[in-house]
């Protein structure tokens, strides 16, 4: 009889992470296991083109990309948070920009693309910074910066860390979290209807992420009435202020790591601008 | 260690394999199992509060022990007090002390004079509401007589500790659960398989109904002042299904965890929002805790019996302590005292035992009068709920006062409408099921009568599936976890 139960269970627990590592694998919201989808939004806009229908990737990813596929260096070089994400070509109409913003940047994430630039010497002659206030914050509660972990450790000269596993993909494989955005997002994959598209336009319904890697909101997004913005705004009082819910004091350790790349930027004899913000926005 | 938690889906195979397949040469060793198993379940939370089962369970161990050396009746009452003043004075020393000195400063505020005295910065130890009740029956039974105390620590520590029921219940009485400890316990296949049953249903209560309806009762309850009576009835209704689902989902896996183990814990919901009148509500709603109210406090008093005013007394002592049970706020007081007003005029007409049985028994579908029975008796549920759910009694009254207002009859609007629609079809879908199996032990108990195995599996399948895709597995605590 226990024998009977524990091969029902067995039989039946079995058939369901089946499922979950199925949804998680093909849905994949994230674009996890589909690198692919990265690369190709990466070489459309490097080939100049504004890309659409895009949706929660791996920003970190992305800029690897970008980078690695880039050859020449822009004049100006923004780095920051989605809160600079707006920041583009037509500001500076006689000079070449490139935005690497990721959403909720740390200094950690800064640093890892500054890293990246220099390492392949695209060195521009200006650097616009996003100084948001979470990055001198030691409990900002962001890990997403680990993608870039190595590049951020080689720029600190620490040791790299080489893993044959990546335990939180796997995690990821498993997760019943995922499980649930990814089979939101099955559909879109079964019909082929997920894939980044290349586009001429700067304004769409839906987001574009221009070819000098700045950030057009969609008109969905952009032109709500002034009713949807006040509740959200009251919605987003009301929580935790982003990635300062943990905050105590300005970390001496963050402090020492802005100043080095402020100062490896100044030795390289180049100019840096720091933009900053009155106010915490929604969309981070 | 919640049962909606990760450390949980591993603790449980661990222990159930460590039970039926290595401890499992004898009953000793099996018991002691239960109690390790059990201490490292509450230590999970925080290992410090152990020490205060281990206390209560020594306490009552030895107040047996006495109560059957002991043949002199005044000392026989001392040792009962002995167990009465350990258990209770925990309970009152974590839960209870800054209510009431919180109380006294502002009474003596009211009469002009300033005290400042120093309150405790303690939490609550998880269950203790249910732990020291547990005990106590054990000892109030062995000096009344109904049960014969145990000599073996180790069967005394298991029942005490029993991890399924340790921290929310279901409130198991000695004279029920300490015997089942004596006896060997054989692995029975059904009853396993109804366990996990009732366990896949718990799941489904907590994590698809309780814990989606948290997010808009919350958010309703949090903001009240900034929605209409149609949003904040709405809340409410939210929180009505919630607090169902919430315990009553913990309870199911209590019971359906016991069961994996060879263990029978009583029912502590019977399906309480199909009542007719409140009398019923309270005999399907928490019945453990109700049951453990009426033997060894309503019927001690007197009961029912005697004149009409001792009924009153009696009626408003048991649901305002009843109420106090759940927490050191005065909405629980007025939600027990609300609950009398309701209970009282049944009592008074001697309808209170009208309804015994289960509505529409034999039927599809209830008629005209049930119907309208059931629906008063629901949303007079719905509103006593205000007084449990809100911050303060000003709250729940400002509360209530804009639900009976001119915005009662709005559209409701709220962050995440669009999604609660989702969430409410889950609901009207969980109070269907629930009518289906209303004559059962839980919702979904009579499923193992359908024959067919592809039908019966597949409905398993969709529930695991509604669960994954739409449940909550942020681990939230349960509600009664504060209690």
């Amino acid at each position: 009889m226990m024998k009977k139960f524990i091969s029902k269970i067995v039989k039946f627990l079995v058939i369901i992470i089946l499922f979950i590592v199925t949804v998680n694998y093909v849905g994949d919201s994230a674009k996890l296991f589909h690198p692919d989808y990265v690369k190709k939004i990466a070489r459309l806009l490097i080939n100049k083109s504004n890309v659409t229908n895009i949706s929660n990737y791996d920003e970190r990813l992305l800029q690897k990309e970008i980078i690695s596929q880039i050859k020449t260096a822009p004049d100006i070089l923004v780095l920051g948070s989605s809160r600079v994400k707006a920041i583009n070509s037509e500001f500076f109409k006689d000079k070449k920009l490139r935005n690497h913003f990721v959403s909720g940047a740390t200094l950690e994430d800064i640093i890892a693309i500054y890293q990246m630039n220099i390492s392949k010497r695209i060195i521009p002659k200006e650097i616009i910074l996003g100084v948001d206030p979470w990055i001198f914050n030691e409990h900002n509660g962001q890990f997403r910066w680990k993608v870039l972990k190595n590049e951020y450790y080689k720029f600190m000269r620490q040791p790299e860390q080489t893993e044959f596993i990546d335990y939180d993909k796997l995690e990821q494989l498993f997760s019943l979290s995922y499980f649930q955005v990814s089979l939101r997002n099955l559909p879109r994959v079964l019909t082929g209807k997920d894939q980044p598209v290349a586009t001429k336009s700067k304004s769409n319904l839906h987001n574009i992420k221009l070819s000098d890697g700045s950030h057009v909101y969609g008109d969905v997004y952009m032109n709500v009435g002034i009713e949807v913005v006040n509740k959200r705004a009251e919605q987003y009082c009301r929580g935790e202020v982003y990635s300062l819910g943990d905050f105590n004091s300005i970390s001496d350790k963050k402090m020492a790591e802005f100043n080095k790349l402020i100062q490896n930027i100044l030795d390289k004899k180049n100019k840096v601008n720091f933009c900053t913000f009155a106010i915490s926005s929604i969309s981070i | 260690m919640l049962f909606n938690s990760l450390d949980f889906a591993i603790f449980l195979p661990i222990v159930f394999i460590l039970y039926w397949f290595v401890f499992n040469k004898s009953l000793k060793w099996q018991n002691l199992l239960i109690v390790i198993a059990s201490y490292v379940f509450y230590g999970w939370w925080d290992w410090r509060f152990l020490s205060l089962i281990a206390f209560s369970t020594l306490v009552d161990y030895f107040v047996g022990l006495g109560l059957l050396n002991q043949k002199n009746p005044k000392k026989q009452k001392l040792l009962l007090f002995i167990s009465l003043f350990v258990n209770l004075g925990l309970l009152g020393f974590f839960k209870y002390y800054n209510f009431f000195l919180d109380n006294f400063v502002e009474a003596f505020k009211f009469f002009g004079y300033s005290i400042n005295p120093q309150g405790l910065n303690v939490i609550l130890p998880v269950g203790i509401s249910f732990y020291t009740f547990q005990t106590l029956s054990y000892s109030i039974d062995v000096y009344r007589g109904k049960l014969k105390p145990t000599k073996n620590f180790i069967d005394f520590a298991a029942f005490v500790s029993f991890f399924p029921q340790l921290v929310a219940g279901p409130i198991e009485r000695a004279t029920h659960l300490l015997p089942q400890f004596y006896k060997r316990r054989v692995f029975e296949y059904d009853k396993a398989v109804d366990g996990l049953r009732q366990i896949l249903w718990g799941l489904f209560k907590k994590m698809v109904i309780a814990d989606n309806a948290a997010r808009y009762a919350n958010e309703i309850f949090n903001h009240s002042e900034n929605y209409s009576g149609s949003t904040l009835l709405l809340g409410a209704l939210f929180f009505t299904f919630q607090i169902y689902g919430d315990f009553s989902g913990y309870s199911d896996i209590a019971i359906g965890t016991s069961r994996l183990f060879g263990f029978d814990l009583m029912q502590n919901f019977n399906f309480p929002y199909f009542s007719r009148d409140i009398a019923e509500f309270w005999r399907r709603w928490h019945i453990s805790l109700s049951t453990w109210f009426r033997d060894y406090l309503y019927i001690p008093l007197g009961g029912s019996r005697g004149g009409t005013w001792k009924k009153i007394r009696n009626t408003f002592i048991i649901f305002i302590v009843s109420g106090f049970w759940h927490g050191a706020n005065w909405t629980f007081i007025v939600w027990g005292a609300l609950n009398a007003i309701y209970f009282l005029p049944l009592l008074l007409t001697k309808k209170n035992r009208k309804h015994t049985n289960t509505v529409a028994e034999g039927k599809l579908l209830p008629n005209f009068k049930e119907f309208i029975q059931l629906n008063i008796t629901f949303w007079l549920t719905v509103l006593a709920w205000v007084f449990f759910r809100a911050s303060n009694v000003k709250h729940a009254l400002s509360y209530l006062n804009e639900i009976f207002s001119k915005s009662l009859f709005t559209i409701p609007d709220f962050p995440g409408k669009r999604h609660s629609i989702l969430i409410l079809f889950f609901i009207f879908t969980f109070v269907v099921v629930e009518w289906i199996g209303r004559t059962s032990k839980y919702g979904i108990e009579r499923i193992y009568m359908l024959n067919n195995n592809f039908i019966r599996y597949l409905f398993y399948f969709i529930i695991v599936f509604i669960i994954m895709a739409f449940g909550n597995f942020k681990e939230n605590q349960f509600i009664y976890f504060q209690f």
